[in-house]
């Protein structure tokens, strides 16, 4: 299973899509990585 | 689940099914939720089923102008708010924003195994 998710902002991406994006993938069980 | 062949949406329900049957029996997961799982997932041909969808993953072949499609499309299916998140590892979220009308709402989810 794949383990990490590497988060990647835009030039546009909010703050909230990011957090929104980072939490997800936590609650899917990965471990998020920003990029 | 879009994909653009019912074969295709099948094989990719079928690693899920398999995937998780691996954690059944490493009794990480029981076969009552595993069936729950599957339970939830829906697959399509139409592109257009993904207005139902809180949250997208697009995860197409790493072709530039496909997904600059899908995203165009997408944009016009899922309502306002929803994120488009894209599984690239090599093209820019920048770019592929930029095909829709909610750049803030575009961001790059790339699934991975860490490097041993």
């Amino acid at each position: 299973m794949m383990k990490l998710v590497e988060i990647i902002k835009g030039l546009a991406t909010s703050e909230e899509t990011f957090t929104l994006t980072r939490d997800l993938s936590v609650r899917m069980g990965k471990t998020p990585v920003p990029a | 689940m879009s994909d653009i062949k019912d074969e295709f949406v099948q094989r990719g329900v079928n690693a899920i099914r398999d995937s998780l049957g691996r954690l059944v029996k490493k009794e990480k997961m029981t076969a009552a939720d595993q069936q729950a799982v599957l339970a939830r997932i829906t697959g399509t041909t139409s592109l257009s089923d993904m207005g139902k969808a809180d949250f997208v993953v697009e995860a197409a072949t790493e072709n530039e102008t496909l997904k600059l499609n899908i995203f165009k499309e997408l944009d016009g299916i899922c309502r306002p708010g929803v994120i488009l998140s894209s599984n690239t590892s090599s093209i820019s979220i920048t770019k592929i924003a930029g095909a829709t009308k909610r750049p803030e709402k575009v961001i790059g989810m790339h699934f991975m195994n860490p490097v041993p």
